[in-house]
C-alpha cells in the first residue's frame, strides 16, 4: 500500500516508517501539518496515519481541510489524548479510526488494514462468507456448512468483526471497542472467554477451527487450512 | 483597641447611632414645636375670650364704664390675666402699669409688677372707638414651663442616645473584631505552615460559628487533598520505582548475559510486558485525575443504567463461569441517571474484575441493581473470604493492595477509580460485610425518581 505518515516526533516517525516498510508498504513521511496536507492533497494515498498534534497546522485541521476538499483518503489518527471525548472529536472530524499512544505495532497495522479495506458506503453487504461459514446480516443468522449455529448477540458481533476482515488480524482492543464499546482495558479476559464460547459453538461438530489466535495481537478468521 | 475606629463594624455602628440620634433630635424638635404652638394657641384663645367678655360687660354695664370694670378685674386676685386701659396720650387710666405701650395687635410685652420688676406677658392691644387702647394679656407660664422642663429633659435623653450609640459602636466593633481576629490568626498560622490549625468554634451557633465551621471544612478538604497527594507521590515513587528498577536489572542482565538470541528475545518480550503494566498504571492514574478534576472533562448525558448494567453483567458471565464462580444478576428496569457511559461501564467492569480477582474458585458472585425512589443502588457481592473490618475503608484509597493480595496482579487503583466515578456522578461507593464475603455498593442519584 502507498501510505502517508504525518508525525512530528522523529523516533515515532522512524518506528512507524520502518515497521511499515518491512511489511512491504511504500511510505512517505511528513513532519508538520502543512507538508502533510500538501502531500495528501497532491498524491493519492491508500491511507494516512495522522498525528493529532502537529506543528503548524494541527492534525485535526489537516483532517478537516482534507474532508472539506472531498478527499476521502482513509485516516488513522494517532494521539496521546485517551479521553473518550477526544476520540469522539477525532471521529467527528472525519477520522476513520483513532489510536492512542503508546500502541503495539500490530495494533497499528490491524487498524490500518481495517480502514483501508472498509467497504464503500454504496456497497451494502447483506451476507458474509468465510469457507463454509456464512453470516446473514439481515436475519442475523450464522450457518456452518448449512447447520444453523445459535449465537448470542455479542458472539454474533464478535464474529461479524472477524468476518468483515477475513485473513487480517483484528486486535483485542478493536474488539473491545467495537463489540462492547469499552474504551479501557478490563483486567478480566472477556474477549478470550467470549471467543472460546464462539469457537466451541462454531466447531460443535468437530469442524476445523477457522479462527486463529495471533499471540500478542488478536484474532483472525481465514479459510486456509 | 487603637485600630477600632477604622474597622467596618465601628463605622457601621457609628453610622447607625448617628442616624438614630438624628431621628431622635428631629422627633424632639417636632414635639417641642407642636406642643409650643398648641399652648400658644390656647393662650391666645383665652386672651381673645377674655377681651370680648370685658368689652361686652362694659357695654351692658353703662353706668360703671370700662375703667372701673378693669380696675375691678385687675384687683381680683387669683387670675393670671392682666389688663390695662391707656388713653391716647399714653397715660394709664385703669389696670396695671405697662413698661411701654404695646403695638396694636398681638405682642410679647411687659407689665410692671408693683415692685417695679418686669412681668413678661402675651397680650393683645385694641384701639377703642374713643382712641383709648385696651391691653388684655396673660402670663405665658405654661410655655415657659415647657422650655424650662422639656428642653433639659430632652437634651438629657438625646445625650443618652448618643452615648449609647457611641458605646454600642465600640462594643460591637471590638466584639466583631475579636471574632474576626481569631479567624485571622488561624489563617496566619496556616500561612506560616501550621497546616493542622483550625478556627475556634464558640458553640453558640451564630454566623461566626457557621463561618468557622465552613472554613474548617474547607481546610479539612484541602488537607485531605494534600494528604492524598503526598501519599500518591510516595506511592508512585514506590509503585513505579520498583518495577522500573526490576526492568533495568533484567535488561542489564540480558545485555551482559548469554548471547543466545532466544534468551535475548525472551528478555525483551518480558520487558515489553512490564512496560505495558506500567503504562496501564499510568492510564489508571490519569483516569482518576481526570474524573476527580471533573468539570467539562466528564460529559454527562441521560443514561439507561439498567440496560448498561445488564449488558456488562452479561459480558462477564462467561469469564466468571470459566473460572468456576457461580454468578447471578438481577436488575430493576427503567433506571436512568445523568451519567457518562464510558465511566459507568468502567466502574462496573472494575467492580467485577475485583470480585473475580480477589475470590477463590467456587464462590458465588452476584450483581444487583435496585431502584430506590431517589437513587439507584448497584451491588456487586461475593461470599468469598471477605476483608477484615479494619481494612475495609482503605480499599478505596489509592494503591491499596491489602496483605495477601500483594502478590496478585493489579495496580491497586481499580476501587479508587470506582469511588471517584461514583463521586463524580454525585453518588458514593461503600464496602459492606456480606456475611461472609464482600459487598461493594455504589449509590447513584436517579434523574427521574
Amino acid at each position: 500500500m502507498k501510505l502517508l505518515v504525518a508525525e512530528d516526533d522523529g523516533e515515532t516517525r522512524d518506528y512507524i516508517d520502518r515497521g511499515l516498510r518491512e511489511l512491504g508498504h511504500s511510505v512517505t513521511t511528513a513532519e508538520n501539518g502543512r507538508d502533510a496536507l500538501f502531500l495528501a492533497m497532491d498524491e493519492g494515498f491508500d491511507a494516512m496515519i495522522l498525528d493529532r498534534m502537529l506543528p503548524g497546522i494541527d492534525g485535526m485541521s489537516v483532517l478537516r481541510s482534507l474532508r472539506a476538499a472531498d478527499n476521502a483518503t482513509p485516516v488513522l489518527m494517532l494521539t496521546a489524548l485517551a479521553r473518550v471525548e477526544d476520540r469522539v472529536g477525532g471521529l467527528e472530524a472525519g477520522a476513520d479510526d483513532y489510536l492512542v499512544k503508546p500502541f503495539a505495532f500490530t495494533e497499528l497495522t490491524a487498524r490500518l488494514n481495517a480502514i483501508v479495506r472498509r467497504p464503500q458506503p454504496r456497497q451494502v453487504e447483506t451476507a458474509l462468507r468465510v469457507g463454509d461459514l456464512e453470516m446473514d446480516l439481515l436475519r442475523r443468522e450464522v450457518r456452518r456448512g448449512g447447520r444453523k449455529v445459535d449465537v448470542q448477540q455479542r458472539e454474533f458481533a464478535l464474529l461479524e468483526q472477524l468476518m468483515r476482515n477475513p485473513g487480517r488480524v483484528v486486535t483485542r482492543t478493536m474488539l473491545l471497542e467495537r463489540v462492547w464499546n469499552f474504551h479501557f482495558d478490563p483486567r478480566t479476559n472477556i474477549v478470550e472467554t467470549h471467543m472460546s464460547r464462539l469457537r466451541s459453538k462454531l466447531n460443535a461438530d468437530g469442524e476445523r477451527d477457522l479462527i486463529q489466535t495471533v499471540r500478542g495481537a488478536g484474532y483472525l478468521i481465514d479459510d486456509i487450512a | 483597641m487603637p485600630k477600632l475606629p477604622s474597622s467596618t463594624a465601628f463605622r457601621l455602628a457609628g453610622f447607625y447611632s448617628l442616624a438614630f440620634a438624628t431621628v431622635t433630635l428631629a422627633l424632639g424638635v417636632a414635639i417641642y414645636v407642636a406642643v409650643r404652638t398648641e399652648l400658644r394657641y390656647d393662650l391666645d384663645q383665652r386672651i381673645v375670650t377674655e377681651r370680648q367678655a370685658v368689652l361686652s360687660e362694659a357695654r351692658n354695664n353703662k353706668g360703671e364704664g370700662l375703667p372701673a370694670l378693669i380696675a375691678a378685674r385687675a384687683a381680683h386676685g387669683g387670675s393670671d390675666m392682666r389688663y390695662a386701659l391707656i388713653d391716647p396720650r399714653g397715660h394709664l387710666i385703669s389696670g396695671r402699669p405697662v413698661e411701654a405701650v404695646p403695638p396694636l395687635g398681638w405682642s410679647d410685652m411687659n407689665f410692671l409688677k408693683p415692685t417695679g420688676e418686669l412681668d413678661a406677658t402675651r397680650a393683645f392691644a385694641l384701639r377703642l372707638g374713643d382712641g383709648h387702647i385696651l391691653v388684655v394679656g396673660s402670663d405665658p407660664e405654661a410655655i415657659e414651663a415647657l422650655d424650662e422642663h422639656l428642653v433639659p429633659l430632652f437634651t438629657a435623653v438625646f445625650g443618652l442616645v448618643v452615648a449609647i450609640g457611641v458605646a454600642g459602636a465600640f462594643i460591637l466593633s471590638s466584639a466583631l473584631g475579636r471574632r474576626l481576629e481569631t479567624i485571622n490568626r488561624t489563617a496566619d498560622a496556616i500561612i506560616a505552615g501550621d497546616l493542622d490549625r483550625r478556627v475556634a468554634v464558640t458553640g453558640n451557633g451564630d454566623e461566626f460559628d457557621r463561618l468557622a465551621l465552613t472554613l474548617n471544612q474547607m481546610l479539612d478538604r484541602i488537607g485531605g487533598l494534600m494528604e492524598n497527594l503526598r501519599q500518591v507521590s510516595g506511592d508512585i515513587a514506590h509503585d513505579l520505582r520498583t518495577p522500573l528498577s526490576r526492568l533495568r536489572q533484567k535488561l542489564e542482565l540480558a545485555v551482559v548475559g548469554s548471547p543466545d538470541p532466544v534468551v535475548l528475545h525472551g528478555a525483551v518480550e518480558d520487558a515489553i510486558d512490564r512496560v505495558d503494566e506500567m503504562l496501564s498504571l499510568f492510564s489508571a492514574m490519569l483516569a482518576i485525575a481526570e474524573v476527580e478534576a471533573g468539570g467539562d472533562s466528564v460529559r454527562m448525558t441521560s443514561l439507561n443504567l439498567s440496560r448498561l448494567v445488564m449488558e456488562i453483567a452479561e459480558t462477564y458471565e462467561p469469564a466468571l463461569e470459566d473460572r468456576s464462580r457461580s454468578y447471578k444478576f438481577s436488575c430493576d428496569q427503567g433506571i436512568t441517571i445523568q451519567g457518562n457511559r464510558a465511566l459507568i461501564a468502567q466502574m462496573m467492569a472494575n467492580l467485577l474484575d475485583n470480585a473475580l480477582r480477589h475470590t477463590p474458585e467456587g464462590v458465588a458472585v452476584a450483581v444487583d441493581l435496585t431502584a430506590h425512589p431517589e437513587e439507584a443502588e448497584l451491588c456487586v457481592s461475593d461470599n468469598g473470604p471477605g476483608i477484615p473490618p479494619e481494612d475495609r475503608e482503605r480499599v478505596f484509597d489509592r494503591f491499596i493492595r491489602l496483605e495477601g493480595s500483594r502478590t496478585t496482579p493489579g495496580h491497586g487503583l481499580g476501587l479508587s477509580l470506582v469511588a471517584s466515578i461514583a463521586k463524580a456522578h454525585g453518588g458514593s461507593a461503600a464496602i459492606h460485610d456480606n456475611h461472609p464475603g464482600v459487598r461493594m455498593m455504589v449509590r447513584l442519584p436517579r434523574s427521574n425518581p
